[in-house]
C-alpha cells in the first residue's frame, strides 16, 4: 500500500533540495549589498574557496577560518566571510559565489540597485528565464 | 548593511528556521549586536576585537543549526533600536504571510518554470519594495 504521507514528506524535502541548489546567488550578492571594497574581494573569494575545503559544512570551523584570516587582513570584516560560508551548503556552492560575487563587484552597478529588493526580483527573473530554457 | 536587507537574507533562508524550536534568537540577537554596537566605546581596546567573535562563536554554540542566521543578525549595522527591533516585528509578520502563500506558490497551475522558489524570491522582492519605508522611521 502507497503511505501518503510518506509520498508528501519526500516531494516537501525534493521540493526544499530544488530551492537551496540556488542559494549561493543570494550569498553572492552579499558584498555587492555591503559594498565591500574591491581590494577586499579577492580575500573574501579566496577565504571562501579554502573554507570550501576545510571548513565545508562546520559553523565553528568557518568562524576560526574568518577570525584567522581577518588578522592577516584586518580590513577584512571576519562576520562577513564566517556568514557567507556558513550559508553555504557544499565546496561547490562555495567556488561558484566566490566567482560570481568577484565577477559581480567588477561590474559598475547603479546604487540605486544595491538593496536586497532588486537583488531578489532580478535573480527571480534570472531563474526563470535560466529554467524556462533548460 | 542595512537590517532591512539582513531581515530578507534571513527569510530567503528560511528553510534554516523550519526545525527549530528556537526561534526566539531573531528577536534576541539584533538586540544584543545594537547593544554591543552602543556600548562600543566603553568596551577597552584590549578586549575589543574579541567582543563579536566570542559573541558569534557563543550564539553558534547554543544552536549550531541556527549558525547561519545567528551570523547574519550580528554583522548588520544597527543604528537605532528600532532597527533592532524591526527585524523580529518584521519576520513574525513576513513569514507566516509566505507560509500562507507557499500553497499558491506551488500550485500546479502555474507554469514548472514560474513555479517554488522563483516566485518566492520575486514575492520577497515586492514585499521589500513595499516595508521599505519602515526603515526610514
Amino acid at each position: 500500500m502507497i503511505d501518503i504521507k510518506k509520498i508528501t514528506k519526500e516531494s516537501t524535502q525534493l521540493q526544499a533540495l530544488s530551492s537551496s541548489r540556488y542559494l549561493w546567488i543570494i550569498v553572492a550578492c552579499i558584498p555587492l549589498l555591503l559594498d565591500l571594497p574591491s581590494s577586499n574581494v579577492p580575500v573574501w573569494a579566496l577565504g571562501l574557496v579554502i573554507g570550501g575545503w576545510v571548513a565545508n559544512k562546520h559553523p565553528l570551523r568557518w568562524i576560526a577560518l574568518a577570525w584567522l584570516i581577518s588578522v592577516f587582513f584586518p580590513a577584512m570584516s571576519f562576520l562577513v566571510l564566517a556568514c557567507c560560508g556558513v550559508l553555504l551548503k557544499s565546496w561547490k556552492d562555495c567556488v561558484y559565489t566566490a566567482l560570481l560575487g568577484s565577477f559581480l563587484i567588477l561590474i559598475p552597478i547603479p546604487e540605486g540597485f544595491k538593496n536586497m529588493g532588486a537583488v531578489l526580483v532580478v535573480v527571480g527573473l534570472f531563474l526563470i528565464i535560466y529554467k524556462r530554457i533548460k | 548593511m542595512r537590517p532591512i536587507d539582513t531581515l530578507f537574507i534571513i527569510l530567503v533562508f528560511s528553510s534554516f528556521l523550519k526545525n527549530s524550536n528556537k526561534k526566539y534568537f531573531i528577536s534576541i540577537l539584533p538586540v544584543l549586536a545594537f547593544l554591543v554596537i552602543l556600548f562600543n566605546s566603553h568596551i577597552p581596546a584590549s578586549i575589543d576585537s574579541f567582543v563579536l567573535p566570542v559573541i558569534a562563536i557563543l550564539a553558534c554554540i547554543i544552536c549550531l543549526e541556527l549558525a547561519p542566521i545567528s551570523l547574519l543578525l550580528l554583522f548588520s549595522d544597527y543604528n537605532h533600536l528600532w532597527e533592532a527591533l524591526m527585524i523580529p516585528v518584521l519576520w513574525f509578520i513576513i513569514n507566516p504571510l509566505m507560509e500562507n502563500m507557499k500553497t499558491r506558490i506551488n500550485a500546479e497551475s502555474i507554469p514548472h518554470y514560474i513555479r517554488g522558489f522563483p516566485i518566492r524570491i520575486i514575492s520577497l522582492g515586492i514585499l521589500y519594495y513595499i516595508l521599505y519605508p519602515l526603515s526610514y522611521l
